[in-house]
């Protein structure tokens, strides 16, 4: 079967890209002619019906719309994957907004960092220099 | 809850100068128990940041109360991410030449930190503590094959073998710290860590310490489950690692 052959290095493709999908020029390039092309896919699905039951044929599906269903279950794959990755770089990203914050709000006080807090009395008898 | 400063002291807890070091305390809704834990390390002389991660309780007054230098999230961002706005803040705004771990609940022993304090002394980069050096550790068997296990799966070629895994309490110089940057802000942290701290290029050693499991920690500490939780992120940690390489 020509779809076997096809979809088990689609999945493994949609995994691989999908993890890989970072803010890069490339990826976003690749994004946009994915978007481009689906378009004309769908116009032409739409506008000749057959057409996707002859690649099915052709491929060695029974049917058409499971030939979709295929390409939808691929296409959930890569999604939940750069979704997954979209936000863990967005969490990072949250990460370190939060900590300069925290360290700029902080910065005014760092006098109290090199006073040497004062040590209960019996130390203070025990060491002279406090 | 015993004061393990007042009942454990001996002569390592002397009223030494502890100027060289400053202790990283992460807080986490400790309400109840953080002002006890930073009194007992500002008694001795140590200095103190606290690193209040988005508490929701009374946790950030009682730091205020306690006299500790506090760095406050405005959100919570996980064990991690306080630790290494710890880490950040030491760097900055001291110029402490060892940076040590200590946890806000009261399961770490401050014996055991002036222990920890006077061996990295002696010329080490990295000290962690070990609860498998000294004795049986008083835990349930399942947890101490999870440590175990977790401590194998971190072991790897030419870096120093712990006996321990994920003991909160560490203490590295100066350079170590420049050299740490923590992209786990989760519990998943602490393997990521430990990558770091094992370094085969660091003198590494391990020092015994005894966890001090009190109700509150206990009901407050990871439960079991949580280590599959740990175990996969580790797991993930290591495939995107090979990846960025």
């Amino acid at each position: 079967m020509i779809i076997q052959l096809l979809l088990i290095p689609a999945v493994i493709l949609a995994v691989v890209l999908s993890l890989r999908s970072r803010q890069s020029l490339r990826g976003q390039a690749r994004r946009k002619i994915f978007a481009a092309i689906t378009v004309v896919a769908g116009v032409v699905a739409v506008t000749f019906p057959d057409l996707l039951q002859v690649i099915a044929d052709w491929v060695g599906v029974t049917r058409g719309v499971d030939l979709m269903l295929y390409a939808l279950v691929l296409i959930i794959i890569y999604l939940i994957g750069s979704t997954s990755v979209r936000f863990r770089e967005q969490d990072a990203r949250l990460v370190q907004l939060t900590r300069e914050l925290a360290l700029a709000e902080a910065e005014p006080h760092r006098a109290e960092l090199e006073v040497r807090p004062v040590p209960p009395p019996e130390a203070q008898a025990a060491s002279p220099q406090g | 809850m015993p004061d393990p400063a007042t009942t454990d002291y001996d002569e390592t807890v002397g009223r030494a100068d502890y100027d060289d070091t400053v202790v990283i305390v992460r807080v986490f809704n400790e309400a109840p128990v953080v002002a006890g834990v930073l009194r007992e390390l500002l008694a001795v002389g140590l200095r103190v940041i606290a690193v209040d991660d988005g508490s929701t309780d009374a946790s950030a007054d009682e730091i205020d109360a306690a006299g500790a230098f506090r760095v406050s999230h405005p959100i919570n961002i996980g064990a991690g991410g306080a630790l290494q706005t710890g880490i950040e803040a030491a760097l900055r705004f001291t110029q402490a030449k060892f940076i040590a771990c200590f946890d806000a609940d009261g399961q770490h022993r401050l014996v055991d930190l002036i222990g920890m304090i006077h061996t990295i002394r002696q010329g080490y980069d990295v000290v962690i503590g070990s609860r498998f050096l000294q004795g049986d550790p008083d835990m349930g068997r399942l947890r101490r094959m999870m440590l175990k296990l977790g401590a194998r799966l971190t072991r790897r070629g030419g870096s120093f073998r712990l006996t321990d895994a994920h003991n909160g309490l560490r203490i590295f110089t100066r350079a170590v710290a420049g050299d740490i940057k923590l992209n786990h802000a989760g519990m998943a942290y602490a393997s990521e860590l430990e990558e770091v701290l094992t370094r085969p290029r660091y003198r590494v050693t391990e020092f015994p310490v005894q966890i001090v499991y009190t109700d509150y920690s206990l009901a407050k500490g990871q439960p079991l489950l949580n280590s599959v939780n740990i175990l996969s992120d580790i797991v993930a940690h290591r495939v995107s690692a090979r990846r960025r390489r």
